[in-house]
């Protein structure tokens, strides 16, 4: 026998595209906390409204790919971390994805495909049920409302989706406040990683994000904005507006880049490998310690505050 | 004129009772008006001016202190906020503009040490605990952070913290951490090099 058991009844499916333009899934939230506990690819657009809109900018994947937990198929030899890579179809490639296993847990995981169904039997049909719709229109996301929280989660339940190349985009009422968690808000989750850069755009609440890889962007959001990363790239515009509230970005070899206007007032806390301007900052301190540089840097009156820290990677600041 | 004459002329006025008991009275107001009265006048002054000085030295003194209670009380009150920004508001104030040890605040940032939600706000937690290096509440709370803190780049920051402090306590839990598989590479290998500067 293999060491790996992992067994795999993948029956490989062709996937059906489909391009119909969705309304998306609407969720009237305009007050509390929306919590994303996903790694996948986000487009988040603030807009003034009353509700939660989700929308899926993928290729729907008819047939998915499933993680079922089989009891009692035990190994001994089992490798700790189940990788599975496999391709779906000749369009996705599969990301590759360490899934959790517990110590706890002495059983193994089968992958299968589930198959679409009989295309021609089904014709004209269309499959019934909240769920069906919400499959139906690509989104593999679960949303829950707890108080004055909407989660928005990875649909993990006895599944693992290993359709790749997932992207959605969410429109959120500026009323409310983001705070995304790439690993699945779960402490004990492993890392998850998704290289599609995701956005926030033109968000007037307030942004949380804890991240492990995920590239992010964040065009004119007004903050405060608080993110942690471990080795993600952190890029922050501001096009059409101006810093007024605090940023506050740790990374750990990430690199940050920060496009201001000239005119901004701000007040920056930076340290990293090195430090890279175009702007005319005034350097009120340096310092240098264990080869990175810290500095406090001003321009203008030097009103609004940013703490930057890129630890290992750098800090870009330029002119917009 | 002679002064035989004069002195006839002005008889009564140079008459020796009378004169006396004048002068008697014009010499006590002169010394009135010029020894004791204004000698009092002065005095009084420096008192005006003693006690104007203390009023505003009080005044002064609880304008500052007002100040420091109201930014006290501001600081605070970001630190209990809801919103993380508020809370990061809070901390980065303190770690700019207080120099002086406050017990309530540092026992307000160890709560937060152990309890925030926010990484961010953990982190710059730790920043401004570093501050105050000698004091052993927050080198313990600091050592207890790390036993049980799971999240990445907070765990990070703890573990180059107590290296920087040089506290040899930290051993135990940087040894459990190098020990426990759920831990990422980054942080086992940041508390390697941690528990190698801590033992030379």
């Amino acid at each position: 026998m293999k060491h790996i058991t992992l067994l795999l009844l993948s029956i490989f499916i062709l996937t059906q595209t489909s391009s119909n333009a969705q309304e998306g899934t609407k969720i009237p939230f305009d007050k509390g906390v929306l919590k994303i506990c996903s790694s996948k690819n986000f487009i988040i657009k603030g807009y003034d409204g009353k509700e939660v809109i989700i929308k899926n900018l993928h290729k729907i994947v008819e047939g998915r790919f499933l993680y079922r937990n089989l009891q009692g198929a035990t190994t001994k030899n089992r490798t700790r971390k189940g990788t599975l890579i496999k391709n779906v179809s000749s369009i996705d490639t599969v990301r590759v994805s360490h899934f959790p296993v517990s110590k706890s847990l002495d059983s193994t995981y089968v992958g299968f495909l589930r198959s679409a169904q009989d295309k021609n039997r089904s014709k004209g049909l269309h499959k019934l049920g909240k769920k069906a719709a919400a499959e139906e229109s690509g989104i593999y996301l679960k949303v829950e409302q707890k108080g004055d929280e909407l989660i928005i989660k990875d649909d993990l339940q006895n599944m693992f989706v290993m359709t790749n190349g997932e992207k959605y985009e969410i429109s959120i009422p500026n009323s409310i406040s983001l705070n995304w968690n790439t690993s699945e808000c779960d402490k004990n989750s492993l890392l998850y990683y998704n290289s599609n850069t995701s956005e926030i755009k033109n968000f007037k609440g307030e942004v949380e994000i804890s991240s492990a890889l995920n590239e992010l962007k964040l065009i004119d959001v007004s903050g405060p904005v608080s993110i942690t990363t471990i080795g993600g790239n952190v890029t922050v515009e501001f096009n059409e507006s101006s810093p007024n509230e605090l940023y506050s970005i740790y990374s750990n070899n990430g690199f940050i880049d920060i496009k201001l206007p000239s005119k901004s007032n701000m007040s920056i806390d930076a340290s990293a490998t090195e430090i890279l301007s175009d702007l005319d900052f005034t350097v009120v301190s340096e310092k240098a310690k264990n080869g990175a540089q810290q500095m406090h840097l001003k321009l203008g009156t030097g009103k609004v505050k940013m703490k930057l820290d890129a630890s290992l990677g750098n800090i870009y600041l330029r002119k917009q | 004129m002679s002064l035989k004459t004069y002195i006839q002329n002005h008889s009564v006025e140079i008459d020796d009772k009378k004169m006396s008991s004048q002068a008697d009275t014009i010499f006590e107001n002169r010394l009135k008006t010029e020894l004791h009265k204004p000698s009092k006048g002065k005095l009084v002054y420096l008192k005006y001016i003693s006690i104007a000085a203390c009023v505003g030295l009080l005044i002064t003194l609880s304008i500052q202190s007002i100040n420091y209670k109201q930014d006290k009380a501001t600081l605070m009150a970001n630190l209990a906020n809801d919103s993380a920004g508020a809370r990061l508001e809070g901390v980065y104030h303190f770690d700019d503009a207080y120099t002086k040890e406050d017990h309530q605040i540092i026992e307000k940032l160890v709560k937060i040490l152990h309890n925030d939600t926010n990484d961010n706000v953990k982190i710059a937690t730790i920043e401004a605990l570093l501050k105050f290096p000698n004091n052993e509440t927050i080198r313990t709370n600091l050592i207890m952070a790390l036993g049980t803190e799971t999240s990445p780049l907070v765990q990070i920051k703890l573990i180059k913290s107590l290296s920087f402090l040089r506290e040899n306590r930290a051993q135990k839990p940087l040894k459990d951490i190098i020990e426990n598989e759920q831990n990422i590479p980054i942080v086992i290998s940041n508390a390697t090099l941690a528990m190698n500067n801590l033992k030379h």
